[in-house]
């Protein structure tokens, strides 16, 4: 470059030349820069996009019988959509959001395409969507969490679903959305109009419970605890004797990670045992409340100081990540965590797969004195279509969602018209597509049925793919007990969802006996959620850890309490009742 | 030249200059062009920092909130401690960013095999190429309560440390972790500096009778200070940058008391929970201190060390 510039002052055809190259530099940087500044757009996947409404004619309309939902569009509805994803080792290798069979089934079934504008680990598509929702490019068909929906629906954002989802929705979408009472249609609903499809989840999966490691009890001469002092008490002894046959490591009674507000690996069930609901809307006198501030909380707390004093939380509980916790959960450190049904399938099946003579049990939160909380309903996310959408954009949603359930394994939908495209062994993912539902797991017809074909050693009974595959795990393990193919994932799977004392069976068991404290209100954020419930959050937390690590103490309740409702906490309690009053009238 | 020194430049002599010098304008322009559609057209976003902004409703639509926000941030009941804590982390990475870098320089410098010195050279610049995803495992499993610098210090007979759990610890850590990540980059700065210093001036020193200490205090460190505050110069605008990445892999919620910065209340505030205008106020307040401390530290600069970048 040094000499290039000196050149510069000798004559005429150098300046030339310099010229030229200067433009040509120019030009190759300035192409680049831009370049660079279109590429930010993208991630994972350089992808096309085409613009959106846009239609062709379709080539193809195959029709099938039984299932007018499957009619095709006469020309391609074209839609943009972001994705969030992660790979799923049973999904063939390979696949991605785009090259996924139900994205292909889906052109060729019902003429709808979609073009992805943009594909990111499922970690990252929360603050990118934010990203993308504040640059004002809104995807046209998309997932939103209920902060954004209600924002979305009260901008007039949204399309009216009402008329698309009455006319195109399956039995099987209908049961999905109306399956779990009216609430959740309410909450996707102004002024009787539906503007978003709830992915809702069985209220009974959000039940925690306590695992603790059962043979370390029997060992060490203990019983189940009957009240919360028994329960403390345990998880310190648990710590003991875990410590004395795991070769002297670092042991814990009680495992958690540093979200201790969370259902599973978390503190949140503990409070549920001395009927404490930190971060629940709980109904009190006809009034809706915050758990976080009722005084049920000083007794919990009171416990978990205990708890931490003797030795059964880690001293630096609060720092523990998943990956942290998995690792001490499968190498004989950790003697109960708290969790929901799945948790036996993931990471406690880590522990029973390294040491074979590792045995879980769960206790209910019941049988020490606590009820443990239950959603009202359970709304994961919301399918909504966006104002700029295409024509025919709400038709087409609800028939990809009908297809998603239809493709589901669940499902006993007949299949023959996917040519097996709809396994995951062929390239198929639900959860690679923009927008799902969840297939409301059947449990009590799928237990009964499983039960009875164990017992009769004949699964041909069975009709989903689930069936099959449960089945296979529970005969597995119950005829085999340890020696079995897979130990891992035969004893996670069969505890989790099929054992009559663990796992599913305890949230099936307090929704039938209605021992459970209801959670209330998924209405939308109220303006004082929206300015200050992080903060709350982060105070309610950082209290709750200091607590327990004898910073702060009894006296400091009251201001506490004083801060969480100063800072904002009586204003929003006061809007969610206004807010629950209007939306169940 | 020299017969037009003084007198004012003709049309002629000035399109002569701007044919000649064309070219370098024409380079300009990528550069300038990508400085304004990222760090200038951005800046039209401040406004919802005054507004109750949705993005729905986009700038034209949302209202206007005068200061309201500003006050909001006031009353973050966090606001003065993620405030405090910015600065004692950054101020501490500021000085020991230079300190470190210069200490290694300057004893680099006096290493005779050359062999040595390129592979320190390597060894001290490696970690700057490492991503804070990778350093924070590591840092993990170095300070958690079961992790290795703990077995050392039980192995010693010594009581364990909370690193990362703990008040006066993780601020240490953040701050030593950083320096180890990012010294070898001003190293290399310092160190072509010192090699720059005219070997005569350590030559007549020598003859003067200079030791090696007296020569590095009198002539190595006096020729590299235009260096030396140039870098202090630019770190000061990212006063309140604490390191947002490095805080949001190591942090947790026992530390949150001397932990949180600026950054991650910024991002909290914005992508987590969606209060744009409180996060842009946050983010309009620290640009303007970050620019007041600019031009302080440039003023003092060029007053007391008549250094220049402009």
């Amino acid at each position: 470059m040094l000499l290039l510039t000196n050149k510069l002052y000798r004559g005429g055809e150098n300046v030339k030349k310099t010229r030229i190259g200067a433009f040509i530099m120019a030009a190759v940087m300035a192409a680049s820069s831009l370049l660079v500044g279109c590429t930010t757009n993208q991630s994972g996947a350089e992808t096309t996009a085409a613009p959106s409404g846009e239609t062709t004619p379709s080539e193809n309309k195959p029709q099938i019988a039984g299932a007018p939902w499957l009619t095709p569009f006469d020309e391609t509805v074209k839609l943009d959509v972001v994705v969030g994803w992660d790979v799923d080792n049973s999904v063939k290798e390979g696949t991605t959001p785009e090259t996924n069979s139900l994205v292909q089934l889906a052109k060729e079934l019902l003429n709808i395409e979609l073009n992805f504008l943009w594909m990111v680990p499922n970690d990252q598509l929360k603050d990118r969507l934010a990203l993308q929702i504040s640059s004002g490019n809104i995807p046209d068909i998309v997932m939103l969490q209920s902060g954004d929906f209600y924002e979305f629906m009260d901008s007039a954002y949204l399309r009216d679903l009402t008329d698309a989802y009455h006319t195109y929705a399956s039995d099987e979408l209908k049961n999905t959305v109306e399956g779990f009472g009216e609430a959740a249609v309410n909450y996707s609903s102004r002024d009787g109009r539906l503007y978003g499809i709830p992915a809702q989840l069985d209220t009974a999966e959000s039940v925690a419970g306590l695992y603790y490691r059962k043979d370390w009890l029997d060992a060490a001469g203990l019983k189940e605890p009957t009240n919360t002092k028994e329960l403390n008490d345990m998880l310190v002894e648990l710590a003991k004797y875990g410590a004395s046959v795991n070769g002297g490591k670092d042991t814990v009674g009680l495992g958690t990670t540093s979200n201790v507000l969370n259902s599973n690996f978390a503190l949140s069930a503990y409070f549920q045992c001395y009927n404490a609901y930190p971060n629940k809307w709980i109904m009190r006198d006809g009034k809706l409340v915050n758990g976080v501030v009722q005084d049920e909380m000083l007794a919990a707390l009171n416990g978990l100081k205990d708890l931490y004093d003797r030795g059964a939380l880690a001293t630096d509980f609060a720092t523990w990540n998943s990956d942290q916790f998995n690792e001490r959960v499968t190498t004989d450190q950790v003697g109960a965590t708290f969790g929901t049904y799945y948790i036996p399938a993931y990471p406690l099946n880590l522990n029973k797969e390294a040491n074979h003579d590792a045995e879980w049990a769960e206790l209910s939160l019941t049988d020490v004195g606590g009820k443990p909380s239950m959603n009202q309903v359970s709304i994961a996310h919301f399918n909504v279509v966006t104002k700029d959408a295409p024509e025919h954009a709400e038709e087409a949603l609800i028939k990809l969602l009908n297809l998603t359930l239809a493709a589901n394994l669940n499902s006993t939908f007949d299949k023959t018209p996917f040519g097996g495209r709809e396994l995951p062994e062929n390239g198929a993912s639900i959860f690679y597509l923009p927008v799902y539902v969840y297939f409301p797991t059947p449990w009590n017809a799928y237990r009964e049925n499983i039960w009875a074909a164990v017992e009769a050693k004949d699964p041909s009974g069975l009709k989903s793919t689930t069936e099959k595959e449960w089945y296979t795990y529970m005969d597995d393990y119950l005829t085999n007990g340890n020696d079995c193919q897979n130990l891992g994932v035969a004893w996670g799977m069969y505890k989790s969802r099929l054992s009559e004392d663990m796992g599913i069976a305890m949230g099936l068991e307090a929704r039938e006996s209605g021992a459970f404290e209801p959670g209330y209100y998924y209405g939308p954020a109220t303006p004082t959620e929206q300015r200050a419930s992080s903060t709350l959050t982060d105070m309610t937390v950082s209290f709750i850890v200091e607590y327990i690590m004898g910073k702060k103490t009894e006296a400091d309740w009251a201001g506490f309490k004083q801060s969480w409702n100063d800072m904002g906490g009586q204003k929003w309690t006061e809007e969610v009742n206004a807010q629950y009053q209007e939306l169940t009238k | 030249m020299g017969q037009n020194k003084g007198k004012p430049q003709t049309v002629s002599t000035k399109k002569g200059r701007f044919r000649r010098e064309y070219p370098y304008y024409l380079m300009l322009i990528p550069g300038v062009a990508f400085t304004l559609v990222f760090s200038y057209l951005p800046m039209f976003g401040l406004v919802m920092a005054f507004q109750d902004f949705s993005p729905l409703k986009s700038f034209s639509g949302s209202p206007w909130v005068a200061l309201q926000n500003f006050k909001d941030m006031l009353a973050l009941p966090t606001f003065w401690s993620v405030v405090r804590n910015t600065l004692l982390i950054s101020v501490s990475k500021i000085i020991l960013r230079l300190l470190v870098p210069l200490v290694l320089a300057l004893l680099l410098n006096e290493v005779l095999s050359v062999k040595f010195k390129r592979m320190a050279q390597t060894v001290f610049f490696l970690p700057y190429f490492l991503s804070w995803a990778v350093v924070g495992g590591i840092l993990r499993s170095l300070f958690q309560y079961d992790g290795m610098v703990n077995g050392m210090l039980m192995s010693l007979g010594m009581e364990r440390i909370m690193f990362l759990g703990s008040n006066t610890w993780f601020p240490i850590i953040a701050v030593i972790s950083d320096v180890w990540k990012d010294m070898g980059y001003n190293m290399i700065i310092f160190l072509a500096a010192i090699t720059n210093v005219d070997p005569t001036l350590h030559e007549s020193a020598a003859l003067d009778g200079a030791n090696r200490w007296n020569q590095i205090w009198h002539i190595t460190l006096p020729s590299i200070r235009p260096m030396v505050v140039m870098l202090l110069v630019l770190s000061l605008g990212s006063v309140l940058s604490a390191g947002m990445e490095q805080i949001l892999l190591l942090y947790n919620p026992m530390v949150y008391e001397s932990a949180d910065i600026i950054d991650t209340l910024v991002y909290r505030l914005g992508l987590v929970n969606h209060q744009w205008s409180l996060s842009a106020a946050v983010g309009l307040m620290k640009s303007v201190i970050s620019f007041i401390l600019v031009v302080i530290s440039y003023a003092i600069a060029t007053k007391r060390f008549d250094y220049q970048v402009f």
